[in-house]
């Protein structure tokens, strides 16, 4: 049962995480206008304000594929049923923002590049990731027992997370409409300071909001491990 | 600022917020479904 300790832990976060998200929204379209290179000249780009929550999107997906990877491992080395519940609820979040990274992305695309969609690597590669994570979530509803999903599961979660260094490396391997790494580099990121400040900050906020979305989920689990064990009548079970 | 292709950064925000209220009203009523359920499975047990 969600203690009201855990209830008021999962409360916190969900608060600062939506105190962090109204400061950074106000950040978004506060912000000085963001001029984007067309061939030689720069031109003023509101659409590109997007970026402030496309990039904190694809993080948190590539944040919670790696929880994914890395709880799919303890749950081979284990087998115990809380690192099952931890990998299945941050491939669900995992995928929700997947799925925004992709509409934003394409929401993005269409005033810079004039098409929604392109087959480049980036795109491709994180198609791909949506749907690596949907078939993790299929495969999890249609093998009934439970043992047998967690471990089948749990292989494609980690041989699926091949995908994110792909997908983050894409840029530098292939030739694509998305520009190269602009914030992890070498010499510094490659955009002005005022907007390094707000991404940073809209990535906390993402991060957080994923924690909440993340303990919410795993609480989830917990219950409907509860909902198994008394139905089956054996008392005293749990996650 | 909605003006030219401003209006693509309003549908994409009001897109994300949409998900994500969504997303959390999903886990909200999930999470009462199947406490319902846990909780009249714990009560119909038969004692031991």
């Amino acid at each position: 049962m969600m203690t009201d300790r855990t209830g008021r832990r999962d409360t916190l976060v969900g608060l600062a995480a939506l105190l962090l998200l109204l400061v950074a929204a106000v950040a978004w379209f506060a912000s000085p206008t963001i001029l984007y290179p067309i061939g030689d000249r720069l031109v003023e780009c509101q659409a590109c304000r997007i970026i402030y929550f496309h990039v904190p999107s694809a993080w948190v997906a590539y944040l919670a594929f790696f929880v994914v990877f890395s709880a799919s491992i303890q749950v081979l080395r284990t087998g115990e049923p809380r690192w099952d519940a931890i990998a299945r609820s941050s491939a669900e979040v995992g995928l929700v923002f997947t799925t925004l990274a992709l509409i934003t992305g394409s929401l993005w695309g269409k005033p810079i590049w004039g098409t929604w969609w392109a087959w480049d690597a980036r795109m491709t590669t994180t198609l791909i990731l949506w749907f690596i994570y949907l078939a993790y979530l299929m495969l999890r509803s249609y093998v009934e027992d439970e043992r047998r999903a967690a471990r089948y599961s749990a292989v494609l979660g980690i041989l699926g997370f091949v995908d994110v260094p792909i997908n983050y490396l894409s840029v530098t391997w292939w030739r694509t409409l998305h520009p190269e790494i602009a914030i992890v580099r070498p010499e510094g990121p490659a955009m002005p300071p005022f907007m390094v400040q707000i991404l940073a900050l809209s990535l906390l906020a993402f991060t957080l909001l994923y924690m909440y979305l993340l303990l919410r989920r795993v609480g989830l689990e917990r219950t409907a491990q509860r909902l198994r064990a008394a139905q089956l009548g054996v008392a005293g079970q749990g996650a | 600022m909605f003006a030219g292709n401003g209006i693509y950064l309003l549908v994409a925000f009001v897109a994300t917020v949409l998900v994500l209220a969504g997303y959390v009203w999903s886990l909200s009523s999930r999470a009462r479904d199947l406490r319902r359920d846990a909780e009249r499975a714990e009560r119909d047990r038969p004692l031991r």
